[in-house]
């Protein structure tokens, strides 16, 4: 059951991050929801369940861009294993720990990114709002995410 | 961090670089993997479609006299230029130039923008079944929106020109000078602008003038509008060649339907 709970949600959430409007007045940014879903993978499943989970997100990911394919299975791949190592010092059901997981999570695919492309001052600033945006957005994932496999426990 | 995680990361890593390394274009390793997860995962993007938009009524009504108004300027626009295409088909019998052929194109569909924030891409609803390619063009009825870079079954993705990898070779219509425009090299900014590079310095430039595809590079046709130029200026960094900014005739915000030129 909890792998299908977490299939249909990495499907639904990649599409949902590629058909989600831009935020014109954030200048077309897009609302990253991934790096919410390999956060949650690294802080509640095994280490090598979190890894498939963060490699499949990332090909998806990156099947859904023009950018390098596996690059972002890479990063996510990387980031799972580092935080499968270091959740033993974490509580996860504290919100900020889930916010600084995801916007972890979202930071290093953002830098990542600017080295394929280049730094500037706008790209800082682009990863610290992207950063925000998955942070905040990781905490409704982990409870969307728990919740269904709570139903599907109790089904 | 334990010893274990960094040699995990070590494999990672290596697995990667040898991935990378066989991501040759044309049915490698890397190149199938994409296929399937880009089939995978087409069904549950092509879903959004059944997401209805909501729109308030004074939204439409607003919206339906705008385009009412559009619509008689348009065929004002197009009586005009019927009578300028007969004269121009005069003149080049005059002339005795060859005949154009006129572009053979496919409509599309947009199904998904790109899903990160540093590309701009866009997914289409047609495929390698409907003869699209690697590298055509891709229009509106506005002007240029970019080129394919990947195709599969059923599906394409079309790198918009407001990414700073897709590069046209570009003509300023009034002034004749040669440049190359890209998506602009500032990851951040709020306004959806171009760049046209390359630009002679000592040419004289307008705001306003039209800019439009040269047919050279051998990807984009002659005389697909791209955009307008809004400001001027020596390149900071060289002080050899003029860099334009282009206003993009495409709303790339908007972007619904789309024609990809196949021929």
């Amino acid at each position: 059951m909890n792998l299908l709970i977490l299939t249909t949600g990495l499907f639904m959430l990649s599409a949902l991050q590629a058909r989600l409007p831009t935020m014109w007045w954030l200048g077309g940014m897009r609302l990253e929801l991934l790096p919410a879903l390999v956060a949650y993978g690294a802080l509640t499943l095994r280490r090598s369940g979190a890894l498939l989970l963060a490699l499949c997100a990332g090909f998806m990911q990156d099947s859904l861009s023009a950018a390098p394919f596996g690059m972002t299975a890479l990063i996510y791949g990387i980031v799972a294993i580092v935080m499968t190592g270091l959740r033993e010092t974490f509580d996860r059901e504290l919100p900020w720990v889930q916010i600084g997981a995801g916007a972890l999570t979202a930071t290093a695919t953002s830098a990542a990114a600017c080295v394929v492309l280049g730094f500037s001052a706008g790209a800082v600033f682009k990863i610290l709002l992207i950063a925000a945006m998955s942070g905040l957005i990781t905490p409704v994932i982990f409870l969307a995410v728990d919740y269904a496999r709570i139903l599907g426990r109790a089904s | 961090m334990k010893r274990q995680n960094w040699v995990i990361i070590g494999l990672l890593v290596l697995g990667w670089i040898i991935f990378l390394g066989q991501s040759r274009p044309g049915g490698t390793v890397s190149t199938k993997l994409r296929m399937i997860f880009v089939q995978l995962s087409t069904p549950f993007v092509k879903l959004g479609d059944l997401i209805p938009v909501v729109r308030s009524r004074r939204d439409l009504a607003r919206q339906n006299g705008a385009l009412r108004g559009e619509n008689d300027a348009l065929r004002q626009q197009v009586r005009s230029l019927a009578e300028a295409g007969r004269r121009n088909l005069e003149l080049e019998h005059l002339l005795n130039l060859k005949e154009r052929v006129p572009l053979k194109t496919i409509g599309a569909r947009v199904i998904g923008r790109d899903s990160s924030n540093w590309w701009k891409s866009i997914q289409i609803d047609r495929g390698s079944e409907d003869g699209i390619r690697v590298n055509m063009p891709v229009v509106n009825a506005d002007g240029l929106v970019g080129k394919t870079i990947s195709v599969a079954k059923g599906e394409a993705r079309a790198l918009l020109l407001t990414d700073p990898n897709c590069k046209a070779s570009a003509l300023l219509q009034d002034s004749r000078e040669p440049g190359v425009v890209s998506g602009p090299e500032d990851a951040f900014s709020r306004e959806s602008h171009l760049l046209m590079t390359f630009v002679d310095r000592n040419a004289r430039i307008k705001a306003g003038e039209a800019v439009i595809t040269s047919g050279l590079g051998g990807i984009f046709p002659k005389g697909i509008h791209i955009g307008s130029v809004t400001r001027v200026r020596l390149n900071p960094q060289t002080g050899m060649y003029q860099d334009v900014e282009v206003k993009p005739a495409v709303d790339f915000h908007k972007l619904e339907e789309v024609l990809v030129i196949v021929e």
